[in-house]
């Protein structure tokens, strides 16, 4: 089963959100995998073990009924190859019974998840993948499916290029049933970006097409396309747990790429809401991505592509979410001496319950504006207090500050 | 019952980054987003208190809290916090825009597939004795072959420890400078500068003994947009944008290409058409040597689904040479690559396959080599036709580089 949520015919043609998720962990062709036949070119790839629990938490986010989409949503599919790992740690994994993700799913729900996102211009459609992924070139990201390096196949043949379904997506010329095709897109792509170093010296080694893109009409689209990692570099996770990126991304998506704003398609006189869109999201992930991910020492990056035109919702948030405060304490050695005081445009007081280390002392406090004070206590006679005379923005995702007290 | 606002940048040292135009942001205390805009412009408000955020490209943050009253001017001076204030003024630029993970130029990876990063920091001097250096640079259209070594007057401006800065002449055709450094990939980056305006090339000294490569337009507001747009952040972008007006860019007799270039690669990646009008035209018709002229030119054809006359556009910047932005770079690969795929004779005749197919040969040999993080079209290679990721064994012998070991290692 694929097609897990159809509110299509409840929706009556209203626009609403088209969601594709698809997951590899389990490679059928790698070492570990089901067929005794190896892939020949297998570009070091090895079996995963968190990138299909990745896909379900995040078909498990974008499913909750308290997350509130810009719209409603109107389908959902799902494609999953999960590990038996996964499927261990996780039995609502092993039990939810979605089709795998191999090429031909793949393809076929892909081909799906358009035709029902051309059924109305104000749509919204949405695409996740995480599993293992190269460049075909340095432009172009190839996403491996379960029985990708199948050796009765071509190297690439199970695979899907993100350039072919982004262009397939776009508005055409003269394909008569897309015109219609949702002209907001959120892709997130969760894999590495690889370039192999055998590609280097050939033409471009092509990926079969998902769609046959003919040549575009006017490119009208707001959509951008979220990856975890920068072209030539890997993404990383944590084993059996989750990746890095999708961690980041649920927590983003969960307020730390929160803000408040008029919606830009709404009107003048609409009260501003918190909300998360692809511009927050973007700064959030471009700016802290490591500190919301918790990542070690890795060089994973962010990077955004595609269409990035506007800054349309993604979700509504209920309120000011929390935001990270990191304030450094000069000098250092006072710190277990400092209590800090978060006192908002109102004059109301909070002393958030924080946690401090060498120099610092974090706490998580809501989004707001603050005069952010350094109190000695109890008073001694070699640190003084610090009293804040402005107020400061308070934003997610993370609030950085010096004070001295001295 | 309003009041004006006026904003005033303040970094520790003056004309740090010059009279640069800052976006800047007006909040409510709620943090509803009430204007945005330059920090040259005079805004309208009510009377009230506002915080006023301006981020720089880096990511410094400058935030001032202001109770604009009625009737009156009000001012709000922005400074970064001082741990973050630029270490020199010669450095402002670099620590200003360009954030940490740009500063990183990617090192090819080794056969083995792992990953080596030069990281790109300005401000760490604790340098390990520097390994020789030297400078060289080109002129001319790789895809013709046409390339010729320069005898450059390199005319230093800056230099800190660690740290130097070229002021590199302008001129109306493609320039490329090549940073050699031993056991290291040569760096090739392609210059953005046109006849009246020069560029400034940053070769900064690494913790670990190696150089990176940088370059900065000599249009501070154009620089700035550069990087915001290269980060995505489209609300500064945007409010740059205000100022950076092809009308503005591209008339008179200074006008500058390379800034407007920046404008409309601006417009393209967040794909504000209607914004273009006739800008691409004019930098593809007054311009006939930029290569991102006719780049610029296709891309915005192709977007409006003009693909015919698009084709004709990126199929002239054989003529020209190869972009000097890595947009113009990318949008010109993908467009090529689709262009040939269609194949039908109808939209592209034989002699324009063999063109594209001959452009494409060295475009995939080069973009395999670069790296497309960067603002500017920079690869790696000894040879700048035939790019790859060698380290240098030995410095080439030529009388026209320039070895700045001593110069930077003071």
């Amino acid at each position: 089963m694929s097609l897990v949520i159809n509110n299509k015919a409840a929706m009556n043609g209203q626009p609403g959100v088209h969601i594709f998720i698809s997951g590899v962990s389990l490679y059928k062709h790698l070492p570990g995998g089901e067929s005794h036949s190896l892939a020949v070119a297998d570009y070091g790839m090895k079996q995963l073990s968190s990138t299909a629990l990745s896909a379900f938490k995040f078909y498990r986010w974008i499913t909750d009924e308290t997350v509130s989409l810009r719209l409603p949503i109107a389908t959902c599919r799902v494609v999953l190859s999960p590990s038996n790992g996964e499927k261990d740690i996780l039995p609502e994994l092993a039990a939810a019974n979605f089709d795998p993700c191999d090429r031909a799913h793949f393809a076929k729900e892909v081909r799906a998840w358009r035709d029902d996102a051309a059924s109305h211009k104000d749509s919204i459609a949405i695409f996740y993948f995480a599993g293992h992924g190269i460049q075909n070139s340095k432009t172009n990201t190839v996403l491996l499916l379960d029985d990708f390096g199948d050796p009765a196949e071509g190297d690439l043949t199970n695979t899907a290029s993100v350039g072919n379904i982004f262009d397939g997506m776009a508005p055409p010329q003269t394909v008569a049933g897309l015109k219609n095709i949702a002209r907001t897109q959120f892709y997130f792509i969760d894999c590495c970006r690889v370039f192999p170093p055998q590609f280097k010296h050939f033409a471009t080694i092509n990926s079969p097409d998902v769609f046959k893109v003919e040549l575009s009409g006017r490119e009208d689209r707001h959509a951008p396309i979220f990856y975890a990692a920068l072209p030539d570099t890997k993404a990383y996770a944590l084993q059996n747990e989750q990746t890095f990126f999708t961690k980041a991304l649920i927590e983003c998506l969960n307020g730390a790429a929160g803000d408040i704003r008029r919606d830009e398609d709404g009107n003048d006189d609409d009260e501003p809401k918190w909300h998360v869109s692809a511009q927050t999201l973007n700064m959030a992930l471009s700016n802290y991505f490591s500190e919301i991910a918790n990542l070690p020492n890795t060089n994973q990056e962010f990077s955004m592509g595609g269409i990035p035109t506007g800054d349309k919702t993604i979700r509504w948030l209920d309120g000011p979410p929390e935001v990270r405060a990191r304030i450094r304490i000069d000098p250092g050695l006072a710190v277990s001496n400092v209590k800090l005081e978060f006192i908002d445009s109102n004059g109301n007081l909070s002393s958030p319950a924080a946690e401090s280390q060498d120099d610092i002392i974090r706490c998580r406090i809501k989004a707001g504006s603050y005069r952010v004070n350094a109190r000695i206590a109890p008073p001694n006679g070699v640190y003084k207090d610090f009293e804040d005379s402005i107020l400061r923005t308070v934003l997610p995702p993370v609030f950085n500050l010096k004070r001295k007290v001295l | 019952m309003s009041g004006t606002l006026d904003f005033e940048i303040r970094f520790r040292r003056p004309n740090a980054i010059g009279s640069v135009a800052v976006p800047v942001e007006v909040r409510k205390p709620d943090l509803t987003v009430v204007k945005t805009g330059l920090s040259t412009d005079k805004m309208v408000l009510e009377a009230g208190e506002y915080l006023v955020i301006s981020r720089m490209p880096a990511g410094q943050e400058m935030v001032n809290h202001v109770n604009v009253k009625e009737n009156v001017s009000n001012l709000v001076i922005l400074r970064p916090e001082e741990n973050e204030e630029s270490p020199h003024e010669s450095e402002a630029a670099q620590h200003y825009f360009v954030s940490d993970r740009q500063k990183t130029i990617q090192a090819p990876k080794k056969k083995g597939g792992t990953r080596t990063n030069l990281i790109f920091g300005a401000s760490q001097h604790k340098t390990a004795r520097p390994a020789p250096v030297k400078l060289r640079s080109y002129a001319g259209n790789l895809f013709e072959d046409d390339t010729r070594e320069l005898n450059t007057d390199w005319n230093y401006s800056d230099h800190e420890r660690g740290f130097l800065g070229f002021n590199v002449d302008g001129t109306n055709e493609p320039k490329i400078v090549q940073l050699l450094q031993k056991n290291c990939p040569p760096i090739n980056m392609v210059l953005p500068i046109s006849n009246e305006h020069p560029c400034k090339v940053l070769v900064t000294n690494v913790a670990d003994g190696r150089y990176t490569l940088d370059a900065h337009l000599q249009n501070a507001e154009a620089d700035m947009m550069l990087r915001y747009s290269t980060r995505g952040f489209i609300r500064a972008t945007e409010a740059l944008g205000e100022e950076l007006t092809a009308e503005k860019l591209l008339q008179g007799k200074f006008s500058d290409p390379i800034a407007a270039a920046v404008g409309a690669y601006a417009l393209l990646r967040f794909n504000k058409i209607d914004l273009l009008h006739d800008w691409t035209e004019n930098l593809h018709n007054s311009f006939t040597w930029l290569p991102d002229g006719s780049v610029l030119l296709g891309e915005h054809l192709a977007r409006l689904g003009r693909h015919k006359e698009a084709l004709d556009a990126f199929l002239e910047t054989r003529q020209r040479g190869i972009p000097v932005f890595s947009d113009g770079l990318s949008y010109l690969i993908d467009r090529l690559n689709t262009y040939l795929n269609i194949g039908n004779d109808d939209f592209i005749s034989r002699d324009q396959k063999n063109i594209a197919t001959g452009m494409m040969t060295l475009l995939q040999r080069i973009s395999a080599f670069t790296d497309f993080r960067e603002p500017f079209t920079t690869y790696t290679g000894l040879n700048i036709l035939e790019p790859d990721d060698e380290k240098l064994k030995t410095f080439p012998n030529t009388e026209e580089s320039l070895d700045i070991t001593k110069l930077i290692s003071i």
